[in-house]
């Protein structure tokens, strides 16, 4: 007589368990990785979203000001018109050039190359004579807020006009010493706009 | 070489056959007591299984029987036969119908609790006539139990008539040449009958031998023979009347066996009256009639074989030939086929029990010689491999295994979608990351339209791409679009322009160093002159500064208390040393002093010492090129 339908019934069973179970766990490790993946991507996506809302307003925020012309862009004939942003800087704090206490020097632009990226480099200069510190401090900080969206501030140079030793005048407090200056900005167009 | 096995009370036989399938020769036989499962008390063995395997055990280690190809011996107290015909003779068919013919047959047992085996006794063109063995599951169970637990694999099993045809159709009474013979077997308490020709068995029956059943053994008293025969016949008579008159079977009670030998039934005839040995004739000669009636043989059997009753045989043959009207009338030793000296007498003494044919005919089972290729053991009763053994918590485990991966791979699954859903939804809710990237550049339009943005930057501003299928990279690019362009709105550069380090950045962090080293009251700025490649410091320190003014500076916080034993140059020196070390993005080594200069005397005594100390800038690094922002440098 042949082996009992039952008996070759539970081999076949064995056998399909095993290898629906191997299938299961060969699927399981490939959804598995799968939903580690999505599980990050869904809070990095969400931490995202976030931050897209956050740059929404801030750039709806920027481009309706510009519409309402509250704030400008700064633009490359705003860049050269720097000295005289520094002039009107200099006469708010009445360091006049006609008291021969403010010197500024347009903007020079010198041809320069990074690499094989060729670009013109923007150079404007200031003068400062016989000012206090207090009305550098001054100018500079004004400065650094016009210009500071586009140019950098390559050297600076604060020469005390008095070299000798004068302790007395410091300590009583008062600020008479007077300085000589030089601020020296520069920034950077590409080659084209020359 | 085979052994074959019979485990029946009060005894447990062995035989060991070498040889080959045509000429076998019987080697071993052992012979053992079997006791009754009873406790001394006289109460009945509760674990019966238990006993019987050390019983069995016993036998086996006891007699060192060899560990070879082992059959067990199912005897007529384990058996039922029926005689059935099928309309087909394919053997496939028959087991697929075998069992449920066989139910129908059999009210009184469940076909689950019987093992069946078949021999095809005639094939004919209407189908064919089969001799149906059906083994008690249970009986072939426990004493392959027995065996298999004592150590000793079990090859097959089969019945006690398979045992006689496969031992008697080797005779050569039954050769193929001889003519057609009615062939009547007793073994013990059981008789066969049956019909060969040309070599083949066409009809088989197996009955209790009337008469001779009784109490065993060789001592057993004329009288008492007669009286315990009567008994055995009432009860075999009331047996067969279970079977609702179909007299095809015999099953004897287990008390009765066929463990009284070839001497013991030749004795027992002997003492018979003449009105039993008529009855036993006459019994005898119905069932060889019924055999040959329900065979319907082309040819009459024209030869009377008669084995198994020894000294008796020849006897009996003749009386039996008168009641069949046979004249060819022969007794013959079965025995004799696989235990045959070289004088006429047996080879190895076997003792006078009544199985010694059907353990024969069994055990050349194992030599090759299976004349109706019958073993019980089969389906739950299989010899189990390590397969068959591990297979039910294999599938215990195997379902576990499944059910454990699938739910992992469901909850993986369902996780993974729901994180999909998650995103889409993010991707796709009414302020989603298209709305909010359209709001955020919803006045450029304005902007261009009343040329505040030039048509140039309009184009290079960027633009929102819907990607369907995958919601993550299009809410990845929205965002970095979104990101980048408020970096470049905020004046993040993406040129690869030389920028200088920032020197007002660079003079605050001096100025921060020179206040951290507590200036003294003498102190004074010369000169702080930041250039792109150095920074120089010109100044005068105290010479003069007193314990007490440090003291002093030190309680109104502008002096940090270590510095208080500090000269005030070093103390500058050492801040600057601190900055260049902090701010190394700038500084390129430590501060480079110059020699200090002569003391200067000032008013009240003062003294202080013109210094210069340089800091050297690093030289900037043009920085990777990168692809352009929109709107180049501001």
């Amino acid at each position: 007589m042949a082996e009992q339908e039952g008996s070759k019934a539970m081999t076949i069973y064995i056998v399909a368990c095993f290898a629906l179970a191997m299938v299961a766990l060969i699927g399981y490790k490939f959804t598995n990785e799968k939903r580690d993946v999505l599980a990050t991507d869904y809070i990095a996506s969400a931490a995202r979203y976030a931050d897209i809302n956050v740059y929404s307003l801030n750039i709806g925020d920027y481009y309706y000001k510009r519409s309402q012309g509250l704030i400008n862009a700064p633009d490359r004939s705003a860049m050269a018109r720097t000295h005289e942003k520094l002039r009107g800087i200099a006469e708010k704090h009445r360091i006049l050039e006609t008291d021969n206490r403010f010197n500024v020097t347009p903007a020079r632009a010198e041809p320069k190359k990074a690499g094989k990226e060729r670009y013109l480099e923007y150079k404007c200069r200031a003068v400062l004579d016989n000012v206090t510190m207090t009305e550098w401090q001054a100018f500079i900080e004004d400065t650094l807020a016009e210009t500071g969206k586009y140019a950098v501030v390559l050297s600076i140079n604060l020469e005390r006009k008095q070299r000798t030793f004068n302790r007395i005048e410091i300590s009583k407090g008062t600020d008479f010493t007077q300085w000589k200056v030089t601020i020296e900005l520069v920034w950077f167009g590409p080659e084209a706009a020359k | 070489m085979a052994i074959a096995v019979y485990i029946e009370y009060p005894r447990i036989s062995a035989i060991e056959v070498s040889g080959s399938a045509r000429k076998p020769r019987v080697k071993r036989v052992w012979v053992g007591t079997l006791a009754e499962a009873r406790n001394e008390d006289g109460t009945p063995v509760a674990d019966r299984q238990g006993h019987l395997n050390a019983q069995v055990a016993a036998f086996l280690k006891d007699n060192k029987i060899p560990h070879q190809k082992l059959f067990l011996l199912v005897g007529p107290e384990g058996m039922r036969y029926r005689d059935i015909h099928l309309a087909f003779a394919d053997k496939r068919q028959i087991e697929r119908v075998l069992p449920f013919q066989v139910e129908g047959l059999i009210p009184n047992m469940p076909i689950e609790d019987l093992t069946l085996g078949y021999n095809i006794l005639r094939e004919e063109p209407d189908g064919a006539h089969l001799l149906v063995h059906a083994a008690e599951k249970d009986y072939v169970r426990s004493r392959i139990a027995a065996l298999e637990e004592a150590g000793w694999g079990v090859e097959g099993s089969d019945s006690h008539l398979s045992g006689t045809l496969n031992l008697g159709m080797l005779h050569t009474e039954f050769s193929a040449e001889k003519s057609p013979a009615l062939w009547l077997d007793f073994a013990g308490t059981i008789a066969t009958v049956g019909e060969v020709h040309k070599g083949k068995l066409f009809a088989a029956r197996v009955f209790l031998s009337p008469y001779l059943a009784g109490a065993s053994g060789g001592t057993a008293g004329a009288e008492a023979a007669k009286e315990a025969a009567r008994q055995a016949q009432a009860d075999a008579e009331a047996r067969a009347r279970e079977f609702q008159g179909s007299t095809e079977s015999v099953k004897l009670p287990s008390s009765e066996s066929v463990n009284i030998g070839e001497q013991e039934v030749a004795d027992r005839i002997r003492h018979m009256s003449r009105d039993e040995l008529l009855k036993f004739l006459s019994r005898v000669a119905i069932e060889a009639r019924r055999t040959i009636l329900m065979s319907n043989p082309e040819e009459e059997p024209q030869r009377l074989i008669v084995s198994g009753l020894g000294g008796a045989g020849e006897q009996i043959a003749t009386l039996l030939g008168n009641e069949l009207g046979i004249s060819e009338c022969k007794s013959i030793d079965l025995m004799q086929t696989v235990n045959a000296g070289k004088d006429g007498k047996p080879e190895v003494d076997l003792p006078d029990a009544g199985e010694m044919s059907y353990l024969a005919g069994v055990a050349i089972k194992g030599l090759g010689r299976d004349y109706t290729h019958i073993n019980f053991r089969y389906g739950d009763l299989a010899p189990g491999t390590l397969f068959d053994y591990a297979k039910t918590p294999l599938a215990f485990t195997a379902t576990l295994a499944l059910l454990f991966s699938g739910i992992l791979f469901l909850m993986s699954w369902t996780h993974a979608r729901q994180y999909e859903r998650g995103i889409s939804e993010l991707r796709d809710r009414d302020q989603g990351p298209e709305f909010l990237f359209k709001k955020a550049f919803a006045h450029t339009a304005k902007l261009k339209a009343e040329d505040k943005m030039s048509a140039e930057d309009f184009a290079k501003l960027p633009k929102y791409t819907v990607i369907e299928e995958d919601p993550t990279q299009e809410i990845i690019n929205t965002h970095k679009a979104l990101q980048n362009h408020q970096k470049f709105l905020m004046g993040e550069t993406s040129d690869n322009y030389l920028r200088p380090l920032p020197a007002d950045q660079i003079m605050v962090e001096v100025f921060k160093a020179l206040g951290a080293a507590g200036p003294s009251y003498d102190f004074a700025l010369i000169q702080l002159n930041v250039q792109p490649t150095s920074v120089t410091i010109d100044f005068v320190s105290s010479l003069t500064e007193t314990q007490k003014e440090r003291d002093k500076m030190v309680r109104d916080k502008l002096l940090a208390p270590e510095l208080k034993d500090v000269a005030e140059y070093d103390r500058i020196l050492a801040s600057l040393r601190a900055l260049t070390l902090t701010q190394t993005k700038w500084f390129d080594g430590e501060p480079r002093p110059d020699t200090p200069g002569r003391p200067v005397e000032g008013p009240e005594g003062r003294q202080v010492r013109p210094a210069k100390i340089t800091l050297l800038l690093k030289k900037p690094q043009p920085k990777p090129a990168t692809t352009p922002t929109p709107g180049g440098a501001k």
